[in-house]
């Protein structure tokens, strides 16, 4: 396709998103608040079981090497939402399309529709980015964190964010497919957003898990992304090392979108052979 | 009704089994999350908090989607003008609602319980028979706010499930369910203690615990008695069970009524 009328079909879905983001603004404010509000909870109940904030702090250090304890919950909950939305924002857009029927209208356009997925994928990214920055500042702030966060280690952190895009996205492909495989899965989305939660250590690190516990959590990306962001602004320390974790990450580029692109194949072709990609 | 809402849930049986899934993973996040400010402890104090308080937020939640939202749900599918031609009492059916879900989620509870006993192995209940009096108590009380918020809905329309998804994690926040009130600041307790459901929390709490509540600290001179903080709350909860059921039900059936008189019934 030329480049042209590629640049065209992402205005296109870049249009119609931005329509709906707008129409429903609640929506937007509620992915800033909610992960501030989320990691209240594990701040509150930390002071109390230390007693008050200076122990909690003193407490806190003891075990992850850094006493500021608001910017880790604050941290760890914004990339847990951001993780949520993002890996969820495409597999609930293709049931989305499935049950208003308007998938099969989409797949038999002359457009290639691996690109209207991926201006989906996109705008879904810029919007997941823009909730995040706005939840770590604001929740900093409430907090009175925000001089913690605003530093130089921040532009470092972004760039480890930025490798564990890719790989999320390409998870996202491979639960799209899950999705509109299933078709009911609003159960096991619930139950995948805990075990991610769970697994990522949001609110601990990731020593306080069993062995085997740990070695499933590092296989997803953002686990090591949310590890060492907090590394990088608090001094905590990195899942192996920055190399060895941003080779990791590296890997992981290559190997999620490969797996993700392929689930996502398969099951547009098994379905397009069985019920049809319209059937929900 | 209820026999209607059980066949929808026996329909998903995975919605109902993953219920148990999450309630382990984000009870074992909010677990682990105390492990780091425990240095020196034994066990993981502040268990009790998570134990006895988290479970008013299962009851908060079915209040405001079970019987608060669902009429958001009837309008949408249409058959909510069905159902107000039918001869039913509509309060019975927001109340059928309220009843499927509190016993849907009894089993979930007593996961809950039996999670934090595995994990921790903390397990006290000072005053059982008294908890589950107060524990019914509230459930009538949070069921009139149910009501109330059914009568809300009619008027937030297409903001109702975001306002919902927001109130009930702000109530979490400011009625201390997953952590003690005394880790809240000032400012915020001054705003719980407006709050009913802070009420009956920590009385429950305080009960199941055997320890003195947090939200009063001195006895309450009342026509005449010297209250202890624990009667001063347990009378707030008994109110609480009569009037918010009456002041709910006159709100939701003034909603009706609105709704009915401007033809926006089925309008969502």
């Amino acid at each position: 396709m030329k480049p042209g009328k590629t640049v065209q079909v992402f205005k296109a879905v870049f249009k119609l998103n931005w329509h709906l983001t707008t129409r429903y603004k609640g929506w937007f404010l509620f992915f800033v608040l909610f992960p501030i509000i989320f990691s209240a909870v594990p701040i509150l109940l930390g002071r109390a079981v230390a007693g008050d904030p200076s122990k909690a702090a003193q407490s806190f250090q003891q075990y992850t090497g850094t006493s500021n304890y608001v910017v880790y919950m604050v941290v760890g909950s914004s990339l847990w939402v951001f993780a949520i939305s993002s890996m969820w924002g495409f597999g609930m857009w293709l049931r989305e399309q499935q049950m208003t029927g308007t998938l099969e209208q989409l797949l038999l356009t002359p457009v290639n529709p691996f690109l209207i997925l991926l201006g989906e994928e996109i705008f879904n990214l810029l919007i997941s980015t823009l909730q995040l920055s706005m939840a770590l500042l604001f929740g900093s702030w409430i907090f009175g964190a925000l001089g913690d966060l605003l530093s130089l280690r921040l532009a470092y952190s972004i760039g480890l964010l930025v490798l564990g895009i890719i790989p999320m996205y390409g998870l996202s492909m491979a639960l799209g497919g899950l999705i509109i495989r299933i078709k009911e899965a609003g159960s096991i989305i619930g139950i995948l957003q805990m075990l991610m939660g769970f697994l990522m250590g949001i609110f601990y690190p990731l020593t306080l898990l069993p062995g085997w516990v740990r070695i499933l959590s590092i296989l997803f990306p953002l686990t090591i992304v949310n590890n060492d962001v907090r590394a990088i602004l608090l001094s905590t320390g990195f899942i192996f090392s920055l190399p060895a974790d941003v080779l990791l990450l590296v890997l992981y580029m290559f190997i999620y979108p490969l797996i993700g692109f392929r689930v996502y194949e398969k099951v547009m072709i098994s379905l397009k052979k069985g019920e049809g990609v319209g059937g929900y | 009704m209820i026999k209607k809402e059980f066949k929808i849930l026996t329909r998903y049986p995975l919605n109902f089994i993953g219920g148990f899934i999450q309630v382990f993973f984000l009870i074992l996040m909010f677990l682990y999350s105390m492990l780091p400010f425990s240095a020196g402890s034994e066990g993981i104090p502040g268990s009790e908090s998570l134990l006895w308080g988290s479970m008013f937020f299962f009851f908060v939640s079915d209040a405001l989607w079970a019987i608060g939202t669902s009429v958001r749900w009837e309008q949408v599918s249409g058959t909510l003008e069905q159902l107000y031609l039918t001869p039913s009492k509509q309060w019975l059916i927001l109340l059928a609602r309220g009843l499927r879900s509190y016993l849907i989620d009894l089993p979930l509870v007593l996961w809950l319980l039996l999670v934090v006993y595995l994990v921790t192995g903390y397990f006290e209940a000072a005053n059982p028979l008294l908890g589950i009096y107060i524990l019914v108590l509230s459930l009538i009380g949070l069921t009139g706010l149910g009501y109330a918020y059914a009568g809300a809905v009619l008027a937030l329309k297409r903001t109702a499930n975001l306002f919902t998804n927001m109130f009930q994690f702000i109530l979490l926040i400011f009625c201390a369910m997953f952590f003690p009130f005394r880790a809240l600041p000032k400012s915020i307790l001054t705003v719980s203690k407006l709050i009913p459901i802070s009420y009956m929390v920590d009385s429950f709490r305080s009960i199941m615990t055997g320890e003195s509540p947090e939200l009063i600290n001195a006895n309450i001179r009342l026509i005449g008695f010297n209250l202890k903080p624990l009667y001063f709350e347990l009378l707030i909860v008994h109110l609480m069970a009569l009037i918010l059921p009456i002041a709910g039900f006159k709100l939701y059936n003034w909603m009706i009524e609105k709704a009915l008189k401007e033809g926006t019934l089925g309008q969502y």
